[in-house]
């Protein structure tokens, strides 16, 4: 493995030369989005001035080479999870992803969804909306660690039809061992959904190896643009799946009283699709191939554990992530005395962008971390620097003194 | 509102003014900031149709604490109707800044809306 050099890549993200209140950016949001390198960004023009029409049904070239645009993508995220094109379908983000098994997979009234403290708002709110509709969502709890109580997978009632379960988390920054979720899972009979949103920018994904039957994540937190997310459904699981949003695309044959619909992945892709945005994902996992997954956990491994070993000898620090076996690229704390609005503030006056809140897990922070009003979060991409990491815990130190 | 201004309120924002709840009270209201997740209570006094006396309870970021609490002094001899005309101009006033970020602006009326809340609780 050659050796990574963050200062290189970074030139390929136009935006990291940007200043921010007089202050060179360090940007830290990446857990919210990722930057874009100039070739997603460029591609997007490119298929705009060269390409653009819409896909699958008109004949004329343009409209074949927007459809072979379209397809081509696919076939790249396919690859990139280790997954055939025809599991995968375009999204707007993971939780039109979610939502999107919530409102197909049939289930009997009565049926159990089983989720955990560690999800995002968009792996939560989908099941206990289905409690309206007479399903029950049960919850695995968080030990002191961060890691989930794996204990609750091993006795999963037999009514449960579905385990839906991050990856990783975004606050606490747990990687979780979808693994052996999905084998305990099955073996009592229920499917599998795996939230791999904050993931999939970080770690080689295998969906054969995981053996989930749904996973999900967002384009735009992979260097990709806005608005393309993939939700990758195992095509065993397809006949257990009604329609989603109905429309043009998706359909063979519609006569009044008698609809064929389209295979998947079709089936899901109603109305005209944002294949520019598939195609500029389709770029994105090319940068990060050429780039090379394995190099991009290795040096954020590493930068990580540089940040935690940093942090550690700071008083006024509290730290709600990193104790899990093991840790994503997610930094959560607080300042002491300071709110984290306030402290989001303040390193914005030195150009450091991180996020202060509730994180979208508004549960998992005030029932388990016991914090009120919210927590502070760095997540850094492997575009960050160890001297970026150096600024931002030299500002935090700077804010824990003036509120000390 | 520039860093130096920031840590001014930093005193007023450990210490505020007006915290704790009035031990005679004739309404009081909840109030929640979506900008920035926190939660406060209001408490009024009045007399003759105007407020006599105000506190609140409850911790936020610097721009909510802040405004809430040098609003309890504000209001103090105001009717509702005038409260009711006082905006986000008034509060950036008060609290001595001029510029508020949109994604601060909730934070900086949380203290406002809970006591205009309040007001029309105590009227009805």
């Amino acid at each position: 493995m050659s050796d990574f050099d963050a200062n290189e890549v970074r030139k390929d993200f136009p935006i990291l030369s940007k200043t921010i209140e007089g202050n060179p950016l360090i940007y830290l949001d990446n857990a919210a989005t990722s930057q874009k390198p100039s070739t997603v960004i460029d591609g997007i023009k490119y298929f705009y001035e060269n390409i653009n029409a819409n896909p699958l049904r008109s004949l004329h070239k343009l409209a074949e080479e927007s459809t072979k645009a379209y397809e081509t993508a696919r076939e790249k995220v396919a690859r990139f999870i280790n997954a055939s094109p025809e599991e995968i379908i375009f999204v707007r983000n993971t939780t039109e992803a979610i939502n999107l098994v919530s409102f197909s997979l049939k289930m009997d009234r009565g049926s159990r969804i089983l989720t955990t403290y560690l999800e995002h708002h968009s792996n939560l709110l989908p099941w206990l909306r289905l409690r309206d509709k007479g399903m029950f969502v049960d919850i695995v709890g968080v030990d002191d660690n961060l890691e989930l109580d794996m204990g609750r997978f091993e006795n999963i009632r037999q009514d449960t039809k579905l385990v839906a379960v991050t990856h990783g988390s975004n606050v606490t920054g747990t990687i979780t061992d979808v693994e052996k979720i999905s084998r305990l899972a099955h073996a009592s009979g229920a499917l599998v959904l795996v939230d791999a949103a904050q993931t999939a920018p970080h770690i080689k994904l295998d969906v054969k190896k995981i053996d989930a039957d749904f996973l999900a994540f967002s384009g735009h937190k992979m260097l990709g643009p806005m608005g393309v997310g993939v939700l990758y459904i195992n095509k065993r699981v397809i006949p257990k799946l009604g329609t989603f949003l109905t429309g043009g695309e998706m359909i063979s044959s519609v006569k009044m009283n008698d609809i064929k619909y389209a295979d998947v992945p079709a089936y899901f892709e109603a109305g005209t699709p944002n294949v520019a945005d598939a195609y500029g994902l389709g770029l994105a996992i090319d940068y990060l191939d050429k780039v090379g997954m394995d190099r991009i956990y290795a040096y954020e491994k590493k930068l990580m554990d540089y940040l935690y070993s940093s942090a550690a000898s700071i008083d006024c620090l509290d730290i709600y992530s990193g104790k899990s076996r093991e840790r994503g690229s997610i930094f959560s704390f607080s300042v002491k005395n300071a709110h984290p609005h306030d402290v989001a503030y303040l390193l914005n006056k030195k150009g450091i962008a991180i996020r202060s809140g509730f994180q979208c897990a508004q549960p998992l922070i005030e029932d388990k971390l016991h914090v009120k009003g919210g927590v502070a979060r760095a997540s850094p991409y492997f575009y960050n620097t160890y001297d970026e990491i150096d600024t931002f815990l030299a500002e935090i130190k700077k804010i824990g003194n003036m509120y000390g | 509102m520039d860093e130096d201004k920031y840590y001014e309120l930093i005193d007023i924002y450990k210490n505020p003014e007006h915290a704790g709840k009035l031990q005679d009270f004739d309404v009081s209201e909840e109030g929640y900031s979506t900008s920035c997740g926190d939660t406060f209570n209001v408490y009024l006094k009045m007399e003759n149709g105007t407020i006599k006396e105000a506190s609140f309870e409850g911790n936020g970021c610097i721009i909510s604490t802040v405004s809430i609490s040098k609003l309890c002094s504000e209001v103090v001899g105001k009717s509702s109707d005038k409260v009711n005309s006082m905006g986000l101009e008034d509060v950036k006033r008060i609290i001595g800044i001029d510029h508020i970020s949109a994604s601060r602006v909730g934070c900086a009326l949380v203290g406002l809306e809970t006591i205009k809340k309040a007001l029309a609780k105590y009227k009805l």
